[in-house]
């Protein structure tokens, strides 16, 4: 049995050495004690405000903090620049609408006179039509003759118009008399040709021979059609006087008449092309005080709505007057409106782009603000067909200027009164939560940056410092309430605008000598409370009309406060919460059993610290302490009280597995640290002390402990 | 592969046991070795029994296959403990560090190997020869290193605190590697006099290796642990970054066994073995580290202490920053010498063939490795039954005394010893050890 088992055994051997020595899960480990640096970190005043352009280094490399704060910002885009919409509406009748003027020209010869003269129940007349003929070519002596009419002529308009009732007409009526005697007593009658009415009845008393005369008529209110009839009801001559006249039956007198200047109130009518309406009207904007002579919309459209019930299509222009694009093309807006059937209206809904353009708002004669300055036409072009157009006809027009937003404006901003009162943070010196800090200085100045071309003051009411744990105090002394001019922006050189002026900037001290504002820092404040009055405009329209906004102009008040770090620090109290979780660190800390963590400080800080430092799980349970008020030294003041050299500390933290299990369940930690300056050289103590530019704290942390090391051969 | 040579493992038990039962002749194997004893000469004459030119068939067989087993540790000072920590993946103990440090005077030497496998021997009957293949799972270890160096690795840094470790002229060397080898060998017979000689190639897969070597170099440790000035000239060559598995080919080489043998019958034997004689390349993902530098380190930087939150601690990873302070990573691939071994070794039966004595001297090509003196007493308690005896002394570790026990059947031989009895028995305290064993079928 032995000698069958025994291989066996054997074999089960060799497997179980292969086996071991192929392990790879396993190490080959064992304890050492190590002493390794893990971690170092330079700390300096730009680390702890966290920002660096708030230090500055002075002179004599002493520390400035240097603090820029905007505490409140005026844009003007929602004061100064903003345009309400604007619409103007207008209502065009037939009114407006002319119709074509017709000419007609007849000449009556003295031959024909005496044929008519024949036919007349006058024997008489019939006399002198006979004289007339049978001494063509003589010297005769014509008698006188009266009672003369006839009913030749005829005006044919048809085809222009069939009827019209006229607003306003003229007859233009010229006589020439080329007839060897004077005619006298004419009277001409203008009737409609289908309803025989009568449109005008005329008398011309006396015309001399080879003389001329020139009527204008009027026949407003008239209705007349297109084919009118033109009687001669009478006509008288004195004759020759005795005297022989040449009797040339060639002879004619000129009659020409033109029915002009015709507006019709309702008309069946080919309207021929014309401007049906063409006006230039200014719309003035309604915007407060503020008188604007310019702006430049940098976005803003023009809403055009059209109703009309004119059978006749129009295109209708529209011209914002002195308004131009970078182009210098002006701003014109066409709109076609077709011809409406009876009884109906055609709407146009039109929307135009302004952005870009220059407006001019002084008006027609350039010496207005807030005037819009706008043209109509309206423009029929001639259809060859009849239309009916009456006085109920209408066009309807409404623009609307809208959503504009400039870029620039120039003229009489008007008076503005500006006041914030509001909070600032002022978050570098809240990191201290108790304490005091006594600064030897402080340089403050409220700076005024106006972008705005406009005159004003400022005046500071009310400065407040509020600290979440010492309460609040008030700034006092000879600047508050004390005004400050601020001068208008300088405007460069333009047109084209590209928003290039040079804001001015006011500013005025606070400081140890006019405040108590050294008093306001010492309560480490987190916030800031103003209350800042601005007015603008003080004495009126004193620019001329030479005040101007730029969309990126704006008024600034800004805090801006110069420090020198020379203080007196006791027991400055830093507090900070911070997420604190070793249980994911790469640090191969599984193999740590115990040993010690070191912190080691070389402060060249004149400020000695007491640190503590608690860590809690996630339900914030404190699971370690882990530093209790561990002093960090400041550093050894000279006779100049000035430090050379860091100071050394040492700051152990023991750790044991149980310790390291309850470090790795922490989650958060809380740190505080005591703050204070040294009071180790008597020849310093009581005095401000400074803080130079080479002044850091660098702080390493070693670990001595017991690390399981593990191999894998 | 692990599977492949398991599988044979077992498949060769299986058919001894098998062999053995069909028999069910034991008194019989027992009768027929009575009346003509195993061959003196020629598997009693080793130090150990890895010495596949050293031994022969039993009279009748034609094949044979054997599972060894081989490994052997000394050092100079450091308990062979620490060398089974590292092969069992155990903990080191204080007290087996302190013994070390305690016996090291300046320099801690140390070496040890591992052989284990599977030989298939066939006697080529025309040829009157033999003709083998093999397959060895091999590990191979070197140190070299000052006392300090020692106790930087066991014990730590923060007993030099304020003080220098010198840590030049480091040299450690890790092989691992999987051995298959064929070779022949063959004996001529001079009527009075025999010469026999064998030779073999093998292919080396290569596991895993790493080869460091130092110059000048030191470590300084400040006070409180607040620096650390890291001064070295180092070379550090690597197969792989990472851990490796069995199934790796990282490099591959290939290695000669030479094997001279001299007798006289039975009489008296004399052989000359040289064995890996060959080099590895490395050449898939070789790593490499060669420079000089003085690194001062005070720990990783933190830019700003005031922003500290959790994952200020993510970058405190101390193991990126010493391989940040490395020279620069190279992948080139590089070439080993493997550390070649020679034996000379006489043998002679005395005491009408019940004791085979046999003194040697062994040699392995490690620096500053003493050659080793051994004289091996075979005493055969029966004629299937040997007890051996070995003295030692020479290498790393000075002294040894090993014993060795075999037996045989007639299909069925097995043999189990120790180079170094003391320290397989007491391993935490004396510094060198070694198991071997043997389990073979004859058919």
């Amino acid at each position: 049995m032995i000698k069958k088992t025994l291989p066996l055994v054997f074999a089960i051997l060799v497997l179980s050495i292969l086996f071991s020595s192929c392990k790879k899960d396993r190490r080959t480990n064992w304890d050492t004690e190590l002493l390794v640096p893990i971690a170092t970190t330079s700390m300096s005043l730009q680390n702890l405000v966290k920002d660096d352009s708030l230090v500055k280094t002075g002179i004599d490399n002493q520390l400035i903090l240097s603090i820029n704060k905007v505490l409140y910002e005026l844009n003007l885009t929602d004061q100064v620049l903003d345009i309400p919409d604007t619409s103007v509406g207008q209502k065009f009748t037939l009114d407006s609408l002319s119709l074509p003027s017709q000419f007609v020209n007849y000449n009556i010869s003295f031959g024909y006179l005496a044929q008519n003269m024949l036919l007349s129940a006058d024997a008489a007349i019939r006399y002198l039509g006979q004289l007339i003929i049978s001494q063509n070519g003589s010297y005769t002596a014509l008698p006188p003759v009266s009672g003369f009419s006839s009913d030749i002529f005829q005006f044919d308009g048809s085809q222009f118009f069939q009827r019209a009732t006229l607003s306003r007409g003229t007859i233009y009526l010229g006589v020439n008399n080329y007839f060897p005697v004077p005619i006298q007593n004419v009277t001409l009658e203008l009737r409609n040709a289908t309803s025989g009415t009568l449109v005008l009845s005329h008398n011309i008393p006396y015309i001399g021979a080879n003389d001329s005369i020139w009527h204008e008529l009027d026949i407003s209110g008239k209705t007349v059609e297109g084919n009118l009839t033109i009687k001669l009801v009478n006509l008288d001559s004195p004759g020759s006087n005795g005297v022989p006249v040449l009797i040339d039956t060639a002879d004619y007198v000129k009659l020409y008449m033109q029915i002009g200047n015709l507006r019709a109130s309702d008309a069946i009518a080919v309207f021929p092309e014309q401007d049906v309406l063409k006006v230039t009207e200014e719309i003035v904007q309604e915007i407060g005080d503020r008188k604007l002579t310019y702006v430049d919309a940098r976005q803003g459209q023009l809403h055009v709505f059209i109703s009309s019930s004119i059978q006749q299509q129009l295109e209708l222009t529209y011209i914002l007057e002195g308004a131009f694009d970078r182009y210098g093309r002006p701003l014109t807006a066409r709109t076609t409106v077709p011809a409406a059937l009876p009884g109906q209206q055609v709407n146009i809904d039109s929307l135009f782009d302004v952005a870009g353009y220059s407006i001019n708002l002084t008006g027609k004669d350039g010496t207005k603000f807030n005037t819009y300055t706008q043209t109509i036409i309206a423009h029929a072009d001639s259809t060859g067909q009849l239309a009916h157009i009456t006085l109920a006809d209408s066009l309807n027009i409404r623009y609307t200027i809208q959503n504009v937003a400039p870029n620039y404006i120039k003229g009489y901003i008007g008076k503005d009164t500006l006041i914030a009162i509001d909070s600032a943070d002022f978050s570098f010196l809240d990191i201290f939560k108790s304490g005091s800090l006594d600064l030897e200085q402080v340089n403050m100045n409220f700076t005024v940056e106006n972008g705005i071309g406009v005159d004003g003051l400022i005046k500071i009411n009310g400065l407040t410092a509020i600290s979440p744990n010492n309460g609040s105090r008030n700034l006092t002394g000879s600047v508050l309430g004390q005004p400050l001019l601020i001068n208008r922006a300088t405007e460069f050189p333009a047109p084209p605008h590209t928003g290039n002026f040079l804001a001015s900037t006011n500013s005025f001290a606070i400081n140890n000598s006019n405040s108590n504002i050294k008093d306001l820092l010492g309560i480490l404040p987190n916030k800031l409370k103003y209350d800042v009055e601005v007015k603008t405009n003080l004495a009126g329209n004193t620019g001329q009309y030479r005040d101007f906004a730029y969309l990126e102009s704006g008024m600034k008040i800004s805090l801006n406060a110069d420090i020198p770090l020379s203080l007196i620090a006791n027991n400055l109290l830093l507090k900070d919460t911070f997420d604190f979780d070793l249980s994911k660190t790469n640090t191969n800390v599984a193999g740590i059993s115990d040993g010690i963590i070191n912190l080691i400080a070389q402060n060249k800080y004149p400020i000695e610290a007491a640190l503590t430092m608690v860590a809690y799980d996630e339900n914030w349970n404190a699971v370690d302490t882990m530093l209790i008020n561990s002093i960090v030294a400041g550093a050894d003041l000279n006779t100049a009280c000035k430090v050379e050299n860091p100071k050394r500390s040492k700051i152990p933290l023991y750790v044991n597995e149980d310790r390291m299990k309850n470090i790795k369940r922490a989650r958060h930690a809380v740190i505080t640290a005591d703050f204070s300056t040294v009071s180790n050289n008597s020849i310093c103590n009581g005095q401000y002390l400074k803080i130079y530019s080479d002044y850091k704290l660098d702080i390493t942390f070693t670990a001595r402990f017991n690390y399981d090391l593990g191999v894998n051969f | 592969m692990k599977i492949f040579f398991l599988g044979l493992l077992l498949i060769g038990l299986n058919s001894s046991l098998l062999a053995q039962d069909s028999t069910k002749t034991l008194s019989e194997a027992r009768d027929t070795a009575s009346i003509k004893p195993n061959p003196l000469l020629y598997n009693y004459t080793s130090s150990s029994i890895t010495n596949v030119f050293n031994e022969d068939l039993r009279e009748g067989a034609n094949n044979r296959i054997t599972i060894d087993f081989d490994y052997a540790a000394n050092s100079n000072s450091v308990p062979v403990g620490i060398a089974y920590s590292m092969i069992f993946k155990g903990a080191v103990s204080k007290s087996v560090k302190d013994r070390g440090t305690k016996r090291m005077k300046d320099q801690l030497r140390f070496e040890d190997f591992m052989k284990t496998g599977i030989t298939y021997k066939r006697y080529l009957k025309k040829w009157d020869g033999f003709f083998y293949v093999s397959y060895h799972h091999r590990q191979m270890r070197n140190i070299l290193a000052p006392k300090e160096a020692y106790q930087l690795a066991f014990y730590g840094n923060a007993m030099f605190e304020n003080d220098t470790i010198d840590l030049s002229n480091i040299r450690f060397q890790n092989f691992i590697y999987n051995q298959i080898a064929v070779g022949i060998k063959k004996k001529i017979d001079y009527g009075t006099y025999q010469m026999q000689f064998g030779a073999g190639l093998s292919l080396l897969q290569v596991i895993n290796n790493q080869d460091i070597s130092t110059k000048d170099s030191w470590l300084y440790t400040a006070p409180d642990g607040e620096y650390i000035d890291v001064n070295y000239d180092l070379t550090f060559n690597n197969s792989k970054e990472g851990g490796t598995s069995f199934t790796d080919f990282n490099g591959i080489g290939g290695s000669g066994d030479f094997n001279l043998g001299f007798m006289n019958r039975d009489k008296w034997k004399l052989t000359l073995d040289v064995f890996d004689v060959g080099f590895m390349k490395f050449k898939k993902n070789p790593m490499n580290y060669n420079g000089t530098k003085m690194v001062h380190f005070q720990g990783i930087g933190i830019p700003d202490f005031t922003s500290f939150s959790s994952q200020t601690f993510d970058n405190l990873n101390l193991d990126s920053t010493a391989k940040a302070n490395l020279p620069a990573k190279s992948s080139n691939e590089y070439t080993l010498f493997v550390p070649f071994s020679a034996q000379l070794a006489f043998s002679k039966p005395l005491l009408h063939n019940k004791l085979v004595l046999t003194g040697g001297l062994q040699y392995r090509h490690f620096s500053k490795y003493l050659i080793y003196g051994f004289v091996k007493a075979n005493y055969f308690i029966k004629p299937d039954m040997v007890f051996s005896v070995t003295g030692g002394a020479g290498n790393y570790s000075l002294f040894n005394l090993g014993v060795e026990f075999s037996k045989s059947w007639k299909y069925f031989d097995f043999a189990v010893g120790t180079s170094n009895l003391i320290g397989l028995v007491a391993p935490s305290h004396y510094t060198g050890t070694g198991l071997y064993f043997r389990l073979g079928t004859s058919f």
